[in-house]
């Protein structure tokens, strides 16, 4: 029966070209979302500086949540990836220095500074070049008051170097050669600058001659348990080199697994869509079949016995373009710094499996559906002339419609009364696809009822062409449902995540200016500030206030907090002086004045949560780990959403990766102009820049952007997937009528009126599909909107949507109008009796 | 009588209770072994109805199919099926071959259904028989349409069926083609006492056969034995004018 479909495929090439690229597409997508899944759980990161050290030992970024009730064994252990680095005890260095096998242990710590000329670099201690090792190409190793450097200076030369803030003078001794630029300081004089004096980055361990490195490995496992600090080694030595790598391999599992999963789905519905498409246009083909004696099951098998064959070819070419593309998709991500640079891209068998094994699943499941219909053919059909489907609902469409309109509903109702905030977007997903497939199922009586709408203005306004199209439409309802259906598809799925990113972002930029209440900001562009310059910030004339500020993501360590989600909580470190001025944050109860020391000011609501009030004391696990016991010292009505909490900016700022807070806040005296303070703040310090309200807030949105623009990026491909899927039922749908344009033309129509009669068709299945699609995303939408911002409508340019509802109709007219051309091409006489 | 197909009582309606329309209205029966049938009768008589119930190509409201004494209705979708491919050869007027198929693929397709390999000599005998044993390399596309008539004939006698059933099957032909492919079915019933039932509406073709069975309304109205096309036409005359005279919903 295979060989027979095989056979038959040769007349059939537009629908297998169309089914055979909806599955590569799907292969494609899968495939990619696969590598860089596969890439965030490998993070394989391949040491640069480190790369000598076949050893690595480093802080664990990984933490258990606390558990709502640590003795019972069955509760799930949640763990997160701390966003700050895990810092080792000096001390360490010694204890791994006597372990068996052990050559060398030696420490790296890296302090961000600013060389002048050259811009930001990372300084390390001279000792930690043997880790590569560096070896100086000029001059000597550094000395007190002495630097090594990676390019284009002399030995002797005297360079500025500014730590924090505060320019120190070196003296060159030395150069090596590195791709990148360094600078290698005393291991004395970085200690003296370095923000976290006892402590270090990471041990790199240079074994003995011969040694076995497994057994090494594990004898540095024994020394460091109970120190909480790991051994890494091969290519995981770079994530204790780039510190943030961990927490970046994390979002990537997470965005590609959502990814991947709407590309299933997606792909289930476009391959099923296709290859239904398919079964319809050979209708007589099925019918005849059936009478000279195939049973159902035959053709059953038949029909998914191609789509499987087919999609062993898609899928082959895809999983050779899924590498590529995915390796793409990985070097955009990379480019916009959302995964480290440092981290490789890798694609192995593992994705192409599941790629494989997806795409087959999803053809077996389109295929059983498809077949069944096949099967369903009826012989008599054989006989009739070309029939028309005139099933509008079975009871399993009816009953799966039922069943994601209630979970759409149901979505709708969470999303209003549960969701605050952000978070709400959550159930946007799966909404969408819940409603589009509702409406999917549901397509002919829909499509019916709008066509009922729409088909009297037609009539009036598009003349004969306009009265043919109505008259068409009628009758070949279930067939136009199964072309409105993509557009549906994609101007919902199109509109309604592009519109959710921009809310999002519009609501999260809102929420940054009303939180943001200084006049000025000062940063540093070595990341961190000298904690002794917001005084002499402070004693700068017109300056009213200057608050430190210092973001991090810190977790309840105790008592249990039921509201922590494995993200933890944003914390804001800021000065108790000057932060009544410079924060929007007004508290109910308790003083910002008080926020010194080991304290904290809460939410209201996880106050509550926690069973806390001012002056309790709650355990915080901050950024790096740290446990640190707190007191609360307020409590403020957080924005539902934006739920932060504020510390002490030295407090916050000690257990960052940086050690130092990023940023100043200033108040100007009122009356005095900001940009005349901007002047005088600008010189207080090297590399130090001052922006006033306009260009932090314009700083913040740009950042959103580009976590927005993956989510544009990941929208837009699943919209040109369906709008493959679009193209294809058009064409195969205008195909497939090419007898009828023949008859029309025989009966006298022209070659324009017939034209005019499908742009009409067009005009009305891009109408419906674009109506049913506004409803998908208001269905989608709306609880998000009224649960964010409490309006109706999504924040967002208007074009947007004029640009997808452009976008589907040029789509949509093109296919139609194109194949018509084409079928038209040939004399009417000819047309009619070549086989349908 | 030897009996291949007997019809008992044959209804068929389309449709609901009230909106429905009766095709068959209580049609017995009975096609002899070896013989060949013409079903005849104006448009919405009922014959292709009458031919898709008696073929098991649609199942009947009411009454009994017997296939050499097999009650169609006992049988599942499947075994229908089955009896179909093996017992039952079929001749529609048009759209009978599958395009991307040669003649001889398509000849030989309801034995490769039924996982039978087909036999060269049967296969070229069965091609000869309707002289076509030069062109079975040939697509459909490549045929005329006398020629298309004939390889669905071939295919249809391949599985040695009880019965041949053919609708129409010089209804798109011309005069002289027709002739060709009715003097082939009169050849397969004497030659080799294959069984035929055809429905026409054509006096001529219906002069072929060895017995004329004339419906209106979807009941069976007269019988002719041994028929000419002078007398066929003259009956069929009458048939069209009297059925005119009945208003009665029964049309298809």
């Amino acid at each position: 029966m295979i060989r027979l479909a095989l056979r038959t495929l040769r007349r059939r090439k537009g629908s297998f070209v169309a089914t055979f690229v909806a599955m590569t597409f799907g292969a494609v997508i899968v495939m990619a979302c696969g590598g860089l899944m596969e890439t965030g759980i490998r993070s394989d990161v391949p040491p640069h500086r480190l790369a000598g050290a076949p050893l690595v030992v480093a802080g664990d970024q990984s933490h258990e949540l606390p558990r709502q009730n640590p003795d019972d064994p069955e509760e799930d252990v949640e763990s997160s990836t701390l966003v700050e680095r895990v810092r080792l005890d000096a001390g360490l260095v010694s204890t791994l220095a006597d372990v068996p096998g052990v050559e060398s242990a030696v420490p790296d710590v890296a302090v961000p500074v600013l060389l002048a000329g050259a811009g930001p670099v990372e300084a390390h201690g001279w000792a930690s070049a043997a880790l590569r090792p560096y070896a100086t190409t000029a001059g000597a190793a550094p000395g007190r008051g002495e630097v090594v450097l990676s390019d284009g200076h002399r030995v002797g030369d005297r360079v500025e170097v500014v730590v924090a803030g505060r320019a120190l003078t070196f003296t060159v001794s030395g150069l090596v050669d590195s791709p990148e630029p360094l600078l290698f300081l005393a291991d004395t004089d970085l200690e003296r600058i370095s923000a976290h004096p006892g402590k270090v980055d990471a041990i790199g361990l240079r074994t003995e001659p011969g040694a076995d490195l497994g057994q090494v490995r594990h004898e540095v496992g024994e020394a460091l348990r109970g120190t909480g600090a790991v051994v890494l080694t091969g290519d995981d030595r770079g994530l204790a080199e780039f510190a943030g790598a961990a927490r970046a391999s994390e979002d990537l599992i997470v965005l590609a697994g959502v990814f991947g999963g709407m590309a299933i789905s997606i792909a289930l519905f476009v391959v099923a869509t296709t290859l239904g498409l398919s079964i319809q246009q050979r209708q007589r083909e099925l019918a005849l079949l059936r009478a000279i004696g195939t049973t159902p099951r035959q053709l059953r098998r038949m029909v998914l016995g191609e789509a499987l064959v087919t999609s062993l070819f898609a899928t082959t070419l895809g999983s050779f373009l899924g590498v590529p593309f995915g390796q793409w998709l990985f070097d955009r991500l990379a480019g916009r710094g959302v995964v480290p640079e440092a981290m490789v891209f890798s694609s192995g068998w593992i994705p192409m499996v599941v790629a494989v094994g997806s795409a087959l699943l999803i053809t077996l499941v389109a295929g059983l559906v498809a077949g069944h219909r096949a099967a369903r053919s009826r012989p008599t059909e054989a006989l009739a002339d070309a029939a028309l489907q005139r099933r509008w609902l079975s009871p399993v469409r009816l009953i799966l419609a039922v069943l994601c309109f209630g979970g759409g509903i149901a979505l709708f109702i969470v999303t209003i009364a549960v969701m605050t905030g952000p978070i709400a977007a959550s159930t946007a997903g799966p909404s969408v696809l819940l409603w589009a497939v509702g409406l999917a199922l549901v397509g002919p009586g829909v499509t019916r009822v709008l066509l009922a709408v729409f088909r009297g203005p037609v009539r009036l306004v598009a003349g004969v062409p306009g009265y043919l199209a109505a008259l068409n439409t009628r009758t070949r309802t279930v067939r136009m449902a199964a072309v409105v259906v993509p557009v549906m598809l994609a101007t919902g799925t199109a509109t309604a995540n592009i519109y959710l990113q921009t809310t999002m972002v519009a609501v999260a930029n809102e929420a940054f200016a009303e939180s943001l209440r200084a006049d000025l900001v000062l940063t540093s562009s070595t990341g961190g500030l000298d904690p002794d310059l917001v005084d002499e910030v402070r004693r700068v004339p017109g300056v009213a206030a200057a608050s430190e500020f210092a973001g991090s993501t810190v977790f309840v360590g105790a008592p249990y907090d039921d509201s922590q989600t494995e993200d933890g909580w944003p914390v804001q470190g800021i000065s108790a002086e000057g932060a009544a001025l410079t924060s929007a944050v007004r508290l109910s109860e308790g003083s910002l004045e008080d926020l010194r020391g080991d304290t904290v000011v809460l939410p209201v609501e996880q106050a509550a949560t926690l069973g806390r009030g001012v002056g309790d004391g709650i355990t915080m696990r901050m950024g790096d780990g740290a446990e640190v016991d707190v007191r609360i010292v307020g409590l403020y009505p957080a924005r539902e959403g934006f739920e932060t909490l504020l510390m002490p900016a030295g407090l916050v700022a000690e257990h960052t990766t940086l050690g130092l807070p990023t940023q100043i806040l200033v108040r100007a005296e009122p009356g005095l102009s900001p940009a005349v303070l901007a002047e005088e703040l600008g010189g207080l310090a090297p590399g130090v820049a001052v922006a006033d309200r306009e260009a932090v807030t314009a700083g913040y949105a740009e950042q959103q952007e580009i976590g927005a623009w993956i989510n544009y990026l990941m929208a837009g491909m699943f919209v040109a997937y369906t709008a493959i899927s679009v193209v294809n039922s058009l064409v195969m749908a205008t195909a497939a009528r090419r007898r009828e344009f023949g008859l029309h033309r025989l009966s006298g129509a022209t070659r324009a009126q017939v034209m005019g009669m499908m742009t009409v068709e067009a005009l009305l299945t891009v109408a419906i599909g674009i109506v049913l699609g506004t409803l998908v995303t208001a269905a989608t939408l709306l609880p998000f909107t009224l649960v964010t911002d409490g309006s109706v409508l999504p924040s967002g340019p208007v074009w947007i949507y004029l640009a997808v509802a452009g976008s589907a109709t040029v789509l949509a007219l093109g296919a139609t109008l194109v194949t018509t051309w084409l079928a038209l091409r040939p004399r009417p006489a000819e047309a009619t009796v070549a086989p349908a | 009588m030897n009996a291949v197909v007997r019809v008992v009582d044959l209804r068929r309606t389309y449709g609901g209770r009230d909106t429905g329309v009766t095709a068959l209205d209580g049609v017995t029966t009975a096609f002899a072994r070896a013989s060949f049938t013409a079903v005849m009768g104006p448009s919405g008589s009922g014959k292709s109805t009458f031919l898709h119930c008696a073929a098991g190509l649609d199942r009947p409201t009411s009454g009994t199919v017997l296939l050499e004494d097999q009650d169609l209705a006992e049988l599942s979708e499947t075994e229908l099926t089955r009896l179909r491919r093996d017992r039952i050869g079929f001749v529609f007027q048009a759209f009978n071959l599958l395009p991307a198929l040669t003649v001889q693929d398509n000849v030989t397709l309801p034995l490769r259904l039924a996982g039978r390999r087909p036999k060269p000599a049967l296969v070229r005998q069965v091609l000869e028989q309707v002289g076509l044993a030069e062109r079975r390399r040939n697509l459909p596309a490549e045929l005329s349409g006398g020629q298309q008539q004939r390889v669905a004939i071939a295919r249809a006698l391949v599985t040695r069926p009880a019965v041949l059933f053919a609708d129409e099957p010089t209804g798109a032909l011309d005069t002289r083609t027709a002739a060709e492919v009715l003097g082939l079915l009169r050849a397969s019933v004497d030659g080799a006492g294959q069984t035929v039932v055809m429905v026409t509406h054509d006096p001529v073709a219906a002069a072929y056969a060895d017995r004329v069975v004339f419906l209106a309304d979807g009941r069976l109205v007269g019988e002719l034995l041994d028929p000419t096309a002078e007398v066929v036409a003259e009956r069929m005359t009458h048939l069209g004018a009297w059925a005119d005279r009945v208003p009665t919903g029964a049309r298809r």
